[in-house]
């Protein structure tokens, strides 16, 4: 894998929400994030691609920069559409990621744990240095625990084997 | 009622219609024809198909005979030692000093090289000198003179040749055996052929100390293998590995507590799914995940070491700590399960003034590589580890440059693929000896010639591994290692006393 100063970001902010196969490929630089979900080896042809679920791939979707930074920005959109209402927002992110809405079961699931994050929040000194730097202007008067509380729950989302394996 | 819950009902009960899309393939048209076809490819020896990689590629597998070694650490002297200074005594150079080639020499084949026309070069004695060293009397030059302590444990190859002259291919054939790109390297074989035995950390770990690596990454990927194959980067700034810390804040606990929540959904999700073995796979994938959080910051941690550890690795020294901690990691990792662990050091290539730059570089490495060997045997892990020494060639016994070019040097070495020494240490070898032998001016082998793809057999032979036996199936046949080479195979000959 590849130190992150082999991958500057490009100049144009624009450019930064390609879709990955518009991506300028060098031969012997595989994408980190595309070498990790097994890209084949661009020096030869392949005949057949490979699929593999290993620990460096989840690594990847619970800690990397890019999925952590869509996780806030997800609790962002749910922010600005549910407001204060936990409950809705829930049952947003489970439409907008998985086009279902949650059961009751797993609605109430949700809920306990981000009361619980939330709490954790709230006990963690520097809570009130994070959230208040990403979170936009329009949301200044949000809890920043309620709102790290949420981005965990977005970044759970991505990870959900319902969201990441297409049924 | 949502979607999702209609479906539910409409896809539960018995018989044939109970089924979903999904289940009723998977039972009824992979079941049968998959397995039917894992049956055939097997017959045919593609068992890489027939192996479901979701499940677990790296798990432990048994070699194809007793292994000697378990695990390999791989000192790649990047840039290319000179031969003539470190491992291989030529007293005729010195005596030539100055003077062309021998035309015995010269009038052999045609010699490539990146800079120099060999007739038209003066020979260059080294400024090192040779003595012999421990019971045996191995002769090794003073630049490493911590390493000839353990003489009696190495086995010095002085006949290994091959034909890539410059250093992104030289680098890519001795990992790979393929000078081209996309070609396993040896590590990823290695893994692909026994697995890991590491739970908490990746099977092939690569440490780099000052430069990077000519051929990058390629050099120790996976090539046409599976990604799990290829060695992963330590890193020297921020986390070590790459992703092993979480990119925004946690509160205290709550990782686990996400990762608890993720996990009472995906058991869920997986009770209605039962067919697709991936998805077990990823929740296995993510709590291992987890655990490699905690077991990377503690590998390269070494605050616990002794004192008298650190100062045998060089660590108190400002020249030789980069390079020391790396070794000192690599025995780390060999303790913890890790199978392959290559430590890069650049700055060999000396086409100027050679003598003092492998002066310099051989004190960056000398004390640190003897401390390895010593702490290993210390530990009784020498009998275990294969460590490896040499670079992606070696150098000339000339002065680089043509004549009347703006490039020459009257002190410098080119690259020199014809010719050049590695040695081996542990791993089950009975040291103190030196196998093959270049021309009078060490230019190219001659005498026992050890081509990488000897070398490889040799390696993946200490390590239980037939390397004709270790194939994957790609573009139309079974890839080796060794392609269709390895047939002088050292192994038998490093492990007799």
């Amino acid at each position: 894998m590849l130190e992150k100063s082999q991958w500057p970001d490009s100049l144009d902010p624009q450019e930064h929400t390609r879709r990955g196969v518009y991506v300028y490929v060098k031969r012997s630089f595989t994408l980190p994030m595309f070498k990790t979900f097994d890209a084949p080896d661009s020096s030869l042809s392949c005949e057949r691609r490979q699929s593999t679920t290993v620990a460096p791939q989840s690594l990847a979707l619970l800690n990397s920069e890019f999925v952590h930074r869509q996780a806030r920005a997800f609790a962002v959109r749910l922010l600005q559409e549910t407001g204060d209402d936990l409950s809705g927002g829930v049952e947003r992110a489970w439409l907008l990621a998985l086009s279902r809405s949650p059961t009751e079961e797993e609605k109430r699931k949700n809920l306990e744990y981000l009361g619980k994050l939330e709490q954790r929040w709230v006990a963690h000194e520097g809570q009130k240095e994070t959230a208040t730097k990403w979170l936009p202007d329009s949301l200044k008067g949000v809890s920043p625990a309620r709102a790290e509380a949420l981005a965990k729950l977005c970044l759970a989302i991505f990870n959900l084997n319902e969201f990441l394996y297409v049924d | 009622m949502s979607d999702y819950r209609l479906n539910d009902l409409v896809c539960t009960g018995e018989g044939p219609w109970g089924h979903s899309r999904r289940q009723f393939l998977a039972r009824f048209g992979g079941g049968f024809g998959a397995l039917a076809a894992v049956h055939l490819l097997n017959q045919e020896g593609f068992t890489t198909f027939g192996q479901p990689l979701s499940v677990n590629p790296t798990a432990p597998k048994s070699p194809h005979f007793p292994a000697k070694a378990k695990a390999v650490i791989h000192l790649f002297m990047h840039g290319g030692p000179s031969q003539v200074d470190t491992f291989d005594p030529k007293p005729l150079l010195s005596r030539l000093h100055g003077q062309p080639a021998p035309p015995s020499i010269l009038k052999e084949q045609k010699t490539f090289l990146q800079f120099t026309k060999l007739s038209e070069a003066p020979l260059l004695a080294p400024r090192a000198t040779f003595r012999k060293y421990g019971n045996s009397g191995l002769e090794i030059s003073n630049l490493f003179e911590n390493v000839a302590q353990s003489a009696d444990d190495l086995a010095v190859i002085r006949s290994c040749y091959h034909d890539a002259f410059t250093h992104g291919p030289g680098v890519q054939l001795i990992n790979s055996g393929v000078f081209r790109l996309g070609h396993p390297s040896m590590g990823a074989w290695v893994v692909y052929g026994l697995g890991s035995e590491s739970e908490n950390l990746p099977a092939y770990m690569v440490m780099v100390t000052d430069g990077s690596i000519s051929a990058g990454a390629p050099g120790y990927g996976a090539g046409f293998l599976p990604a799990i194959y290829q060695g992963t980067l330590l890193r020297k700034k921020g986390t070590p590995i790459l992703n092993a810390r979480a990119a925004t804040e946690f509160a205290p606990g709550e990782q686990r507590e996400v990762l608890d929540l993720l996990n009472w959904h995906n058991q869920k999700h997986l009770a209605d799914h039962r067919d697709n073995s991936e998805l077990a796979a990823r929740i296995s994938s993510h709590e291992l995940a987890f655990r490699m959080q905690t077991a990377v910051p503690e590998l390269t941690d070494v605050s616990g070491e002794s004192e008298s550890t650190k100062k045998l690795y060089g660590l108190d020294n400002e020249a030789t700590e980069p390079f020391g901690r790396n070794c000192l990691l690599a025995r780390r990792m060999v303790e913890r399960g890790v199978r392959f662990i290559q430590i890069y050091k650049d700055g060999w290539d000396a086409h100027a003034n050679c003598d003092e730059n492998h002066a310099k570089n051989a004190r960056a490495v000398d004390k640190p590589i003897a401390g390895l060997l010593t702490d290993l045997k210390q530990r009784g892990m020498l009998e275990s580890t294969l460590v490896i020494w040499g670079g992606e060639f070696g150098r000339t016994p000339v002065t680089d440059g043509q004549a009347n070019s703006e490039i020459r040097t009257n002190d410098g070495r080119d690259h020199n693929p014809y010719g050049f020494s590695m040695w081996m240490a542990g791993g089950g070898i009975r040291g103190g000896k030196a196998i093959g032998a270049t021309d009078d001016i060490g230019l190219r082998a001659v005498e026992d010639k050890v081509h990488v793809h000897d070398l490889h057999a040799t390696i993946l032979s200490l390590l239980g591994l037939d390397h004709t036996q270790l194939t994957y199936f790609f573009q139309g046949r079974n890839q080796r290692l060794t392609d269709v080479g390895g047939d002088n195979n050292l192994a038998s000959r490093l492990i007799r006393a």
